[in-house]
């Protein structure tokens, strides 16, 4: 494989990890906003916004692949971050400090299943993330339909 | 690369070092605040009981409770407040605690801090005392109660309750049945 498309790749990957890094944190952090001093969160709106934020800017960078690599991608980064927030709430039991979590099981069952929406709405922005980088690129490096010539 | 293209990198990277300060600073609250609702029931107790000798029928009398609470957690706990209730045994009274309980029932009494409360800093111990008053004047029965000695000694049953919070976090927590009991007796303070 050509080095230059390697290089592509890592780096592309790279913002992936990032983006689901970032929303695996954010929605952690929004939903254990009892033990938080720097930032208050609403959940539903960081879901939301992280997902779809972070899904723009995916769709942005990857204006120049094929869409079925942009769908793996966002579904790469919303399953990374779904492992982050259950890593998160599981944090007590990794840490070694308490041998299992209290007995608030549906709490913590609601956390994971609203973390669950992170992937399609991660999708959806990530699609309209590369429809506004169409949008936005020059007029000669457009990929869209050609509908004068239909 | 495209404008665009490194705007959105630009943001994925903000949001990524935004998302990791935060979470970082969550986890290690979280983890602590874990640990210390783990331990803190083991961590309570008492240091000492003070009782005065009654020596008038309108005295006031005020119990002094010392007590204690470590805190092995990396997180420091607010003491929103300890109440207690004091009981004098009877020993020549042999039924159960939970028969005997309203007839040998004195006062109640706690620690009140005024504001968000007491801190007990990560890893040391807070010691505070919890006061209550029998007033002799308007109190008859509950100093007659309190003044139940057996050869020169007090047998004072407590049951006390802790209500905390975790520091900076919205967690309150309360530990119930903490509880003193002595075969030995208690000496009147002043005798």
């Amino acid at each position: 494989m050509d080095r230059d498309v390697v290089q592509q790749v890592l780096t592309e990957a790279v913002f992936v990890v990032l983006a689901g890094f970032s929303m695996g944190t954010l929605v952690a952090v929004a939903n254990f906003a009892d033990y938080g001093l720097l930032l208050g969160l609403d959940v539903g709106g960081t879901i939301i916004f992280v997902a779809l934020a972070a899904g723009i800017a995916i769709g942005l960078r990857l204006r120049d692949v094929e869409p079925q690599y942009l769908v793996l991608a966002g579904f790469v980064g919303s399953s990374m971050a779904i492992v982050i927030v259950l890593i998160s709430v599981f944090a007590p039991v990794f840490a070694g400090v308490v041998p299992a979590l209290g007995p608030s099981d549906s709490a913590r069952a609601v956390i994971i299943f609203v973390s669950l929406f992170l992937i399609p709405l991660h999708l959806v922005g990530c699609v309209a993330g590369y429809a506004l980088a169409d949008f936005l690129a020059p007029e000669g490096l457009r990929r869209g339909r050609n509908l004068e010539r239909l | 690369m495209t404008w665009f293209a490194k705007v959105a990198a630009v943001f994925l990277a903000v949001l990524a070092i935004v998302g990791a300060i935060v979470w970082v600073n969550f986890l290690d609250r979280y983890i602590a605040a874990s640990d210390a609702r783990r331990q803190i029931g083991g961590n309570v107790g008492y240091e000492n009981v003070t009782i005065p000798a009654v020596t008038s029928p309108d005295q006031n009398v005020t119990v002094g409770v010392r007590f204690f609470l470590r805190n092995p957690s990396g997180i420091a706990i607010d003491i929103m407040h300890i109440s207690y209730r004091f009981y004098m045994d009877n020993l020549t009274d042999t039924r159960s605690f939970a028969e005997k309980g309203a007839s040998i029932f004195v006062v109640a009494g706690g620690f009140f801090p005024p504001g968000v409360g007491y801190v007990v800093g990560p890893h040391s111990t807070g010691i505070v005392w919890g006061n209550a008053t029998v007033f002799g004047e308007t109190q008859p029965t509950q100093l007659a109660r309190l003044n139940l000695t057996f050869g020169g000694r007090y047998f004072p049953i407590i049951d006390a309750s802790l209500v905390y919070r975790v520091h900076g976090t919205s967690i309150v927590e309360r530990v119930l049945g903490i509880e003193f009991a002595t075969s030995g007796g208690i000496v009147p303070y002043g005798s």
